[in-house]
């Protein structure tokens, strides 16, 4: 095979992943949400584009390791309260920016993310966008994330974000 | 259906719903309240550093600009040219040698005097400022600006009382117990709207009730418990108060009228993993009047500002903060301990969701009551079991605005 259809082929898969993990998440399946990343140290990380732009750490949400994706998977089931809310998230734009390392540190993508909610008798409403820079390993046989940051564009956030992005 | 907004007679003991969703209410407490005798919340020295810094905030829901003057005085302007009424800043934060009005460039220096008309003299020897112009009659409105230990408050009152009297010392000990004059260092905000009126947000860190209650998390791993050792002690006037509690971090049990206890253990106790820094108490939630919640809590600690967006909704805006200098593993515990906090935190959310349905209840039923008798009275108490200061906060409401 040739490098070019090397590239477009690891394209394809990657943007399966990034479809697999929205259908997941839209569809409720909180429970499923760990799996979609490494075993092995994965990180995620929710925060906004003020933060990012002024150097500042802190983060809304903070998962270092599968244990912490699955306590959060966990209490989102269990502990917290919240009203129901149907979730639809469309991810666009993805692009690998370097296809070697897949099997080793990984590789670089970007994507763009629209999170949409509906609540109550209100039509969907856009919840939180901006883009996501990620790193993307093979595992047995399959793409998971070994690093997701999710940056979101506003500075006010329209409600809570309940699920992860 | 009553056409009057008359207090019901049990007095604090009772809320009417109105007050979370009248407009000409809404409209008294931006005069009588955020206009009044009061300080304002409205930043850190830390974010405005160097003399040219400024950020945007708000007093009640006017826009104010901070901004740290060439002597080094911290000043807060109404962000409005005295022009034709134009917000002069239009960025979030930055740095600035004067402020230039965008539209038609009227400059202002940074304490406040206009020293610039474009044009003054009119172009070709026509037109130009009347000799009815005098700048020194147009500076920036200006609010009256107090700093304690690296925290910034303002109020449009000029004969506003000085904050520690405004305080009282009960209060102001636990201000300082985090305030403490070591220099503050910013890591990070979070800001989010909650479709609440901002007195149900106030309202819930004077609630003691709930936190066992509502946040399962919580009780589920011995951060908070009803019979941990706490304490409410309230402020002058009933305006501020503190919640002071010491986690038992002991496990839940059986104990009546706690949450349901979920089956579930945390894998990673970094989340929650905390070194003790302050001498009373493990957490101490600070409410001052009026919309100002200085949180600490474990490793937490935040400015929570909670900004009015009409009568229905408030933006939260936290302001979290360290110490500089600061022993690194220290600095990490608070990145981690955040996870509970803001739009998606653990605690948050309870909180968020819960006050947007107490919101929806109130809006539907403007003229139904609610009920504050647990405990009685409006002061001190040792315990949680209480409704205390939420009586006191009315008690300092009702006076303010004349219900």
């Amino acid at each position: 095979m040739d490098r070019k259809t090397e590239h477009r082929e690891l394209a394809a898969d990657v943007e399966l992943l990034y479809t697999l993990y929205a259908e997941a998440l839209d569809d409720g399946d909180i429970a499923r949400w760990p799996s979609f990343f490494a075993d092995e140290a994965p990180l995620y990380r929710i925060t906004t584009r003020e933060n990012v732009e002024r150097g500042m750490e802190l983060c809304f949400v903070l998962c270092e390791g599968q244990a912490m994706l699955r306590d959060r998977a966990i209490a989102l089931q269990k502990t917290v309260m919240h009203r129901r809310r149907i979730q639809r998230r469309i991810m666009s734009g993805v692009r690998l920016l370097s296809f070697d390392g897949l099997d080793g540190e990984g590789v670089k993508a970007r994507a763009t993310f629209a999170v949409f909610e509906a609540m109550g008798d209100d039509p969907s409403k856009l919840l939180a966008c901006g883009r996501s820079t990620d790193v993307i390993v093979r595992q047995g046989g399959e793409l998971k994330f070994k690093d997701r940051l999710c940056v979101v564009d506003s500075r006010v956030m329209p409600d809570s974000i309940v699920f992860p992005i | 259906m009553q056409s009057t907004l008359a207090w019901p007679v049990e007095e604090s003991r009772r809320v009417p719903g109105w007050v979370y969703t009248d407009p000409s209410i809404y409209a008294r407490e931006q005069e009588r309240i955020f206009g009044g005798r009061f300080w304002n919340y409205v930043g850190l020295t830390a974010e405005v550093p160097r003399p040219g810094d400024f950020h945007q905030t708000y007093v009640g829901e006017n826009p104010v600009v901070v901004v740290r003057d060439h002597e080094g005085q911290i000043r807060v302007f109404v962000n409005r040219c005295t022009h034709r009424g134009s917000q002069f800043c239009i960025e979030p934060r930055g740095h600035a040698d004067s402020f230039i009005c965008p539209y038609h460039q009227w400059t202002f220096d940074l304490d406040g005097t206009l020293k610039g008309v474009p044009f003054r003299r009119g172009i070709g020897g026509k037109g130009g400022m009347s000799e009815c112009f005098d700048p020194a009659r147009h500076g920036l409105e200006q609010l009256t600006v107090a700093e304690r230990h690296g925290v910034i408050f303002a109020s449009y009152a000029k004969d506003v009382e000085p904050l520690e009297d405004y305080l009282g010392p009960t209060i102001l000990s636990y201000f300082d117990r985090v305030c403490d004059g070591r220099p503050l260092q910013v890591i990070g905000t979070m800001r989010h709207r909650v479709a609440a009126n901002w007195k149900l947000q106030v309202e819930n860190l004077k609630d003691t009730v709930h936190a066992a209650l509502l946040h399962a998390f919580f009780v589920k791993f011995g951060i908070w418990r009803n019979d941990q050792n706490t304490e409410i002690r309230v402020g002058p006037r009933g305006a501020s108060s503190v919640l002071v509690s010491t986690a038992s971090f002991k496990p839940a049990g059986a104990a009546a009228n706690e949450a349901i206890t979920p089956d579930f253990d945390l894998e990673d106790k970094r989340i929650i993993a905390y070194q003790r820094e302050f001498e009373h108490g493990t957490g101490a939630i600070l409410t001052l009047w009026p919309n100002l919640i200085i949180l600490q809590q474990l490793n937490l600690l935040a400015m929570r500002h909670v900004r009015p967006a009409g009568p229905n909704a408030c933006i939260k805006s936290w302001t979290f903060f360290g110490y500089e200098g600061e022993a690194p593993e220290l600095r990490k515990k608070r990145l981690m301990q955040a996870n509970l906090l803001g739009p998606s935190g653990l605690i948050t959310i309870d909180d968020n969701e819960v006050l947007a349905c107490a919101q929806d209840g109130s809006a539907a039923s403007p003229f139904a009551n609610s009920v504050l008798e647990a405990g009685k009275g409006s002061g001190d108490a040792d315990h949680l079991m209480t409704e205390s200061a939420l009586r006191a906060f009315y008690d300092c409401y009702r006076d303010v605005m004349d219900l």
